[in-house]
């Protein structure tokens, strides 16, 4: 049924309908995350929850996107290793390379340090309430381009924000809200200043669902975990926003080995982006106990 | 005569009575994944007076059975399973207690460390026990506020002796005092 009206054209009309349709399958899928069980080891956010002390991760990350600038598919890898110093501080260092901003050649772009630290953990045996503090620090050779602000090599700039983790019997849902600073040279460019943005406040709200096993027995059970992630973002320097949908599929191997697959898809926005929709492919490895003296 | 008196009071109140852990049940909190469950195990299989550890992953559930004549600390199991990320959801000891009954509000001394058994009906008899820890921190907060009325004793939320706590017993103050459940 057309339900344009005469002041409203048909293409906006159709996008407005998508954007509706987006809408219900994001809830959709949202119902389908709170009714199962919980995991929350999100693919495109972090929990509360740190990662056990003592121990280090290493994250290979490649995030594929159709370009609106350069009209092919970019990509960028991202390479983290992450350090649980103890049951509250982790920290994080990574370093990017991609071609999003040099299309199509790669070149070395950003290098980043996050950390995260949980002030509050309320357990019980089926339930837990968390909360962490983050700080992310970015520089990145990328001259600002988009609306959209961005650390994981898009911009330089500074990012603190709040994590809450809540698990109830069968649901995990993880919120977190940051605001961002970009600290890039134009910004203080006279010519330059006012033609992008430097503030924005994010958030996002995750479920997980836990597919497979269906019972646990031993660590070399393969999981499979399917994750369903709102994430947005608006600027605060001027009114421009958006809402992304992002689910993702996550193997995990020998309980230490995860492999995640996501699909980043904007469910409606007004902001210039280098993409509407992306892909993202990790592994992640921890090895425990490595900062640890071996027992006696 | 007045010895022997003093040995049989002694013997009445259960004090110092020294006995071996020989294995514990821990079941961990917030537990939500193989992942998780796998930090925990590694982590407490790094403690020195650990023998082995058995998971039960269903039940986030460590069995582990301890090296004989270690001192067991508990506090060091806690602190294992904190820095994996999760909470102590109970820590039931298995202790051998020599063929000797356990009055309740006695004391023990159980490889190496100070236990104080809250005052409850129930005597247990000796032989094989299992303890339940209900200190601060080795049980979810509203569950150890139950345990927190059975007994007046500061100690409990200290988790020390000294004041007027236990040292009727021969325990010198400020030493660590954990408290079981029978």
């Amino acid at each position: 049924m057309q339900t344009a009206t005469p002041s409203r054209p048909p293409g906006q009309a159709l996008r407005a309908g998508r954007q509706r349709l987006r809408l219900w399958l994001a809830s959709a899928c949202f119902l389908l995350a709170l009714s199962t069980r919980a995991q929350e080891l999100y693919v495109f956010s972090e929990p509360a929850s740190n990662m056990p002390a003592k121990a280090v991760a290493l994250k290979a990350t490649g995030k594929f996107v159709n370009s609106i600038m350069s009209g092919r598919t970019d990509h960028r890898q991202k390479l983290y290793a992450s350090v649980g110093l103890d049951r509250k501080w982790m920290l994080r260092a990574g370093t990017t390379v991609s071609n999003m901003y040099s299309s199509p050649e790669s070149r070395w772009e950003s290098a980043s340090v996050y950390a995260k630290y949980r002030f509050l953990s309320r357990d019980g045996v089926h339930r837990h309430f968390r909360a962490a503090a983050f700080l992310e620090a970015s520089l990145s050779r990328n001259e600002p381009m988009f609306d959209e602000i961005s650390l994981e090599g898009d911009q330089s700039g500074v990012q603190a924000g709040l994590v809450l983790t809540q698990l109830v019997h069968k649901l995990a849902l993880s919120s977190t809200i940051g605001y961002t600073e970009v600290l890039q040279a134009k910004r203080w460019d006279k010519t330059h200043a006012a033609m992008h943005p430097y503030r924005s406040l994010s958030f996002s709200l995750s479920a997980g669902y836990l597919l497979l096993p269906v019972r646990y027995r031993s660590y070399r059970q393969t999981n499979l975990n399917l994750y369903v992630e709102m994430l947005g973002a608006r600027n605060t320097d001027r009114p421009q926003g958006y809402l992304d949908i992002a689910p993702a599929l996550q193997l995990i191997f020998n309980s230490n080995t995860k492999v995640n697959a996501g699909y980043r898809l904007a469910l409606g926005g007004d902001m210039y982006r280098m993409a509407q929709r992306s892909v993202l492919l990790s592994v992640e490895t921890t090895f425990l106990n490595v900062l640890r003296r071996k027992k006696a | 005569m007045r010895y022997i008196l003093l040995f049989l009071t002694l013997l009445s109140t259960g004090a110092s009575l020294t006995a071996q852990v020989t294995g514990a049940r821990l079941q961990a909190s917030g537990l939500t994944c193989a992942m998780c469950a796998r930090s925990v195990y590694k982590n407490l299989e790094t403690l020195p007076f650990v023998d082995s550890v058995d998971t039960d992953l269903e039940q986030s559930a460590f069995v582990l059975r301890f090296k004989k004549g270690s001192t067991i600390d508990p506090d060091l199991i806690r602190k294992r399973v904190e820095e994996a990320g999760f909470s102590v959801a109970s820590l039931h000891l298995r202790a051998m207690l020599d063929g000797r009954a356990l009055k309740p509000d006695g004391h023990l001394t159980l490889s190496g460390r100070h236990y104080h058994i809250l005052p409850q009906k129930e005597v247990l008899p000796g032989g094989e026990a299992s303890l339940l820890v209900v200190d601060k921190s080795f049980l979810p907060s509203r569950e150890m506020k139950r345990y927190a009325g059975l007994s007046t004793a500061t100690c409990f939320l200290t988790g020390q002796s000294g004041g007027k706590c236990c040292d009727d017993q021969g325990i010198p103050a400020h030493q660590r005092i954990y408290h079981l459940s029978l």
